[in-house]
């Protein structure tokens, strides 16, 4: 263990985090429209003006003019809104869920908020009157509203009523040269090349609404300070922090964790768009902090402090969804993705003290923010290994391992250049993308492969509802040989996707004209070389991720299929079809044979593994044959994040024993839970089969362990040891809970008591007791494996 | 072609050596420990079992077996198998939808074994891991297990037996060019309790274990602490007090905590659990105390 290793682990937790922690828990969450009351008179003001100006323009109202709070105590300060975890309604992106949802947030079952009494009023007088057919979802609905609809049961088009997000920005250029700098590039490229569109003017517009905003805190900080003595140095220091960020960059490590902050509330003022990742912060503060530390103004404790504090303010900022979106991602996760580790450009070790820094800030936290992802690679030191073991033992389910000896091929194998792959970090969940280059569109769409799976069996009519919903090409009982069957299923595939890219491409066109965000463009690379707005293709990267769900069910099925049906001829396809059909009702012993007379995804059985790894090659491959209207690729992800449950519920029972409506596999590329009964070992293995190559948007695996395993020295090791063995399988990521059934059940029973438990719920870590209970049965059903008898 | 049975194959084992390891579990054991933790690797043959937990009561098995071996107790329709019929023939296994009969072992050739273990080789290669033999006592079966450690040894596998060297000694000869590490079982001091409880005596036992450290072979001495019968002071200071005076070179020893997880098992076969319903495992303090005990006698390392 290298020295400051030993140093850093053995650092105390800090009495004021603690407290901010516990009052920031106990802060109320309410639905805030103060910005949407902003946006809303701006807009009114600036009918006629061109939308990346208009959108300029009230951001940098918002910025001048929302009411801005500071606790004492606080090291970093800032938010978008003066209450912490505040669910903001953005008007531009679409209203009209919460039209129809207000009164029902206070007590809806996922991700509840408080509703101010006078903002209902407001809300349907002026609000909605206003914007009802102006919001981007409007006019997604409007274009393609009925041909998304017709493919819904198998396609779910995102992105269609709020800003993208997914983003990784160009921080360290935002702290190498600051607002004031980027400025003087934006004035200079609209010198140099004209500013026909007015791109230059909106971007310079935000610019300016930013370094207001921050000497706003100065200010505010500093009278502050006349009020609180017992803070008051604190608070000047505070104040000298924000005023300086308004004229130059920042020079010390907690000046540049302060810009570092004020990027992304900015960010997601502009956009209020899921999730703008620090990406890989260990490496770009490392001069910050280096120097401080050199020059001795700044000590391991200190640092620790400031990065919790930094910690904190992650968590302060949450994303309002509708009732169905919480579903899909519940515990309103936004996504602050932060690297650490991996390695540099020369292919060496880039762990360093931020890295173990960040560590520990998690363990003494134990908070859903930042989303804490750890870069291992071959030469990752055994130090970095085992504190990263030691953390996730803790329970809190990060840091989330990813593997570079598989994240770097992928991203090559998309058009990322080898000067941009080794540098990857990862954005929301566990989408990858470049730092600060890439508009990577991740979550386009949904493409539920259980369903056209479903239709393929049924002549295309949907086992829920009877209606026409897919191609008829044959049912079970007319495919003569399991290769028929494979056949049609391809060409029900095929069909989907040919539907799916132009609804995918409108989409994405909308934006560009109705959520211009030249804010992000300032930092995002190329988008000033090339005086285009990111949302219309400015940036250097420009990809777009669809998902593909769930190959475990589709390996599975199809070898329930083959061995049951077409191999060993003991099912009827007739019979199995009308067994699906009736979701199995007096059909248990046909269940139960499927369920345990043929092989399952997850335990280290070739061929079925190859039956997964087959249809997610077939569809990445069909994705590959199309470009996004930003002239990027579409790629395939692997991830489901919390939708295998709302999935699971649009899909019947399933040859592999699945009941209808009930959740798909987790995560993405998870066996199905309870199926894998071979050990962590054989899960890896088959989970090693689907290329990882393929999903180069990203993948999720999601694995549960027993708290004993980490109660030793040894255990951890050992587990370290697993984590290796998962680089050398070259599988992207994958992530960790680790509790007892006990736990979980407790905490479900008195959840007053558990409200710190938090748990991975997808490639985010949710608190456990604001999961709905449909997603805690599934959690906990998710296979454990124990410490070895 | 060399066959034996085993009951199991255990990847991602922890505490059967170092690192990461696949356990292979052989059949058949000559000592009887009344608490024992694998009471299915006792016997050397293989037996129909059946799980209620996994039963769907749907009687196919009964109707299936052609030798009338199977039966329904009324009314929780509990299947009664008559061992004295079964002929082993699996065509109940085969058509039960469940998975709940099974057999509680299976034939295997040493190269389709040593090919399943082999899978793993990554997590042996990058925790100094590797192959743990394991029962029952696989030395019954020393040309099969000698084969398995062959082949493994061959692929670069690092080897291990757990072994209660309660075998003659053409057993140890068989297999100790192909093993790394021999884990071995002593459990009393006190012949008298060996050989009551144990049901075999001690003295081949010690006289293998003194051959193996003659051999230069690599031993770590295993004592499993079981309230009641090994886990006293006195039993743990004989124990020490021998090990102290072996040659040429000490062993060390390993303790095992208890694990009242066997319980189940034994419900599971229908046989009663010999140690007291409330026995829970040992507390880290009460393990300390235990391997103070042996250091004090003069055992050098103690690991626990
Ligand atoms: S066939 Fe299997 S599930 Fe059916 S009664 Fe027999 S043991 Fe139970
Ligand atoms: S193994 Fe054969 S003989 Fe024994 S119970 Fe089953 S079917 Fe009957």
């Amino acid at each position: 263990m290298r020295e400051y290793v030993r140093e850093i682990e053995s650092l105390p937790k800090s009495h004021r985090i603690e407290r901010l922690k516990k009052d920031m828990l106990a802060e109320t969450r309410y639905v805030s429209m103060d910005q949407a009351r902003i946006i809303t008179r701006v807009y009114r003001e600036t009918e006629g003006e061109p939308v990346n100006i208009r959108r300029a323009k009230s951001l940098a109202a918002a910025l001048r003019e929302m009411p801005i709070r500071i606790d004492p105590g606080e090291l970093i300060v800032g938010n978008r809104t003066s209450g912490v975890r505040a669910g903001v309604v953005f008007p531009e992106g679409g209203i009209s869920w919460v039209n129809k949802e207000l009164e029902t947030l206070p007590s809806r079952p996922q991700d509840r908020f408080e509703v101010h009494s006078e903002d209902i009023p407001y809300f349907r007088n002026e609000l909605f009157p206003y914007w009802n057919g102006k919001t981007l979802e409007d006019a997604v609905n409007a274009e393609i509203g009925e041909q998304a609809a017709l493919i819904a049961r198998v396609v779910k088009i995102n992105q269609k009523d709020h800003a993208q997000g997914h983003i990784c920005p160009n921080v360290e250029k935002w702290l190498r040269m600051g607002p004031a700098g980027i400025l003087e590039e934006i004035r200079a490229a609209a010198a140099k090349n004209g500013d026909s569109n007015r791109f230059f003017e909106g971007v310079a517009l935000t610019l300016e609404g930013a370094m207001n905003f921050m000497g706003r805190y100065g200010k505010l900080a500093l009278e502050m300070a006349r009020e609180n003595p017992n803070f008051a140095d604190e608070l000047r220091d505070i104040s000298r922090i924000c005023s300086a960020l308004t004229t130059r960059p920042p020079e010390h490590f907690h000046e540049a964790l302060q810009a570092l902050w004020f990027l992304f509330v900015t960010l997601h003022m502009e956009s209020n768009a899921s999730s703008f990742s620090p990406g890989r912060m260990d490496q770009y503060l490392m001069p910050y902090f280096g120097r401080d530390i050199a020059r001795g103004a700044l000590d391991f404790p200190r640092a620790l402090e400031l990065i919790e504090a930094l910690w904190l303010k992650f968590n302060q900022i949450v994303y309002l969804r509708s009732t169905s979106g919480a579903r899909y991602f519940a515990g309103f996760p936004i996504g602050f993705n932060v690297a650490l580790g991996g390695q540099n450009a020369d292919g060496s070790d880039a762990s360093n003290p931020l890295s173990f820094l960040f560590l520990k800030a998690q363990e003494h936290l134990e908070l859903p923010q930042p989303n804490l992802s750890a870069r291992l690679f071959e030469h990752s030191p055994e130090d970095l290994l085992n504190v990263c073991s030691r953390v996730i033992g803790c329970g809190s389910g990060m840091p989330q391992i990813f593997n570079d000896e598989a994240v770097i091929p992928a991203l090559r194998g998309v058009g990322i250049a080898e000067s941009d792959a080794w540098n990857y970090t990862i954005v929301g969940c566990v989408e990858l993308t470049t730092s600060g280059n890439s508009l990577g569109w991740s979550d386009a769409a949904m493409f539920n492969l259980v369903k056209a799976l479903e239709l393929t069996l049924t002549g295309g009519i949907d086992l829920l509802d009877g209606s026409k919903s897919g191609l008829n090409l044959g049912t079970l009982e007319n495919y003569g040989s399991f290769e028929e069957l494979e056949e049609a299923f391809r060409k029900q595939i095929d069909h989907f996707i040919n539907l799916m890219i132009p609804l995918c491409h409108a989409v994405d066109r909308i934006h560009g004209e109705i959520v211009q965000s030249p804010f992000l463009s300032s930092v995002i690379d190329n988008c000033i070389d090339a005086g285009v707005d990111v949302t219309n293709g400015g940036a250097q990267y420009n990809l777009s991720g669809i998902q593909a769900i769930q190959p475990a069910n589709i390996a599975d099925s199809l070898a329930a299929l083959k061995t049951l049906v077409y191999d060993d001829r003991k099912v009827e396809a007739s019979v199995l079809l009308n067994a699906i059909r009736d979701n199995f009702e007096g059909q248990e012993i046909l269940r139960q044979r499927l369920l345990n007379k043929a092989a399952k995804y997850g335990n280290d059985v070739e061929w079925v593994d190859e039956l997964g790894h087959k249809w997610v090659r077939h569809f990445a491959k069909r994705l590959k044959e199309f470009s996004n209207r930003r002239g990027g690729p579409y790629h395939t992800g692997l991830y489901t994040v919390s939708a295998h449950v709302p999935m699971g519920q649009n899909v019947g029972a399933t040859p592999d024993g699945r009941h209808a409506r009930t959740p798909l596999a987790d995560g993405g590329i998870s066996a199905v839970y309870g199926r894998d009964n071979s050990g962590p070992t054989a899960l890896l293995r088959s989970v090693s089969r689907i290329d990882s190559a393929l999903g180069s948007n990203g993948t999720l695996l999601n694995m549960k362990f027993s708290p004993q395993l980490f109660k030793t020295e040894e255990g951890i090791r050992k587990f370290s040891a697993m984590l290796r063995a998962f680089v050398r399988l070259k599988i992207s990521h994958v992530q960790f809970n680790v509790f007892t059934e006990e736990d979980l059940r407790a905490a479900i029973e008195q959840p007053e008591k558990f409200r710190n438990l938090t748990v991975r719920v997808a490639g985010y870590t949710a608190y456990f007791t604001e999961l709905a209970g449909d997603l805690q049965e599934e959690i906990i059903a998710r296979t454990t494996y124990l410490e070895a008898l | 072609m060399i066959f034996g049975t085993i009951f199991d194959v255990k990847r991602f084992a922890l505490h059967d050596g170092d690192g990461l390891r696949t356990t292979l579990f052989l059949k058949g054991c000559p000592l009887h420990c009344p608490w024992c933790q694998n009471p299915e690797g006792i016997s050397p043959k293989i037996h129909l079992c059946w799980t209620p937990s996994r039963c769907i009561h749907c009687g196919i098995c009964v109707s299936v077996c052609p030798l009338g071996a199977l039966s329904r107790k009324e009314p929780q329709l509990d299947i009664r198998i008559d061992f004295r019929k079964c002929d082993n023939n699996g065509l109940c296994v085969e058509e039960c939808p469940s998975a709940a009969l099974s057999f509680d072992g299976r034939r295997v050739s040493a190269e389709e074994i040593a090919g399943e273990i082999l899978r793993d080789r990554d997590f042996f290669d990058v925790s100094e891991g590797g192959v743990t033999l394991s029962g029952g006592e696989p030395l019954m079966q020393p040309s099969f297990a000698a084969e398995v450690l062959r082949i493994c040894r061959e692929n670069g596998v690092h080897t291990a037996v757990e072994t209660t060297v309660s075998v003659p000694r053409s057993a140890i000869d068989a297999v100790i060019d192909y093993v790394d590490l021999f884990l071995v079982d002593h459990k009393f001091a006190d012949p008298e309790s060996h050989k009551n409880i144990l049901g075999a005596d001690r003295k081949p036992i010690r006289r293998n274990l003194e051959y193996l450290l003659s051999r230069d072979a690599r031993v770590r001495i295993r004592i499993a602490l079981i309230p009641e019968y090994t886990a006293t002071e006195d039993n743990l200071r004989g124990l020490g007090d021998y090990i102290r005076s072996l040659e040429p070179v000490q062993p060390s020893v390993e303790l095992l905590n208890f694990n009242p997880m066997a319980e189940n098992k034994y419900r599971l076969f229908g046989q009663s659990w010999p140690i007291s319903r409330d026995a829970g495992r040992f507390s880290p303090e009460e393990i300390d105390y235990f391997a103070d005990v042996l250091r004090k006698t003069g055992v050098e390392r103690v690991a626990t």
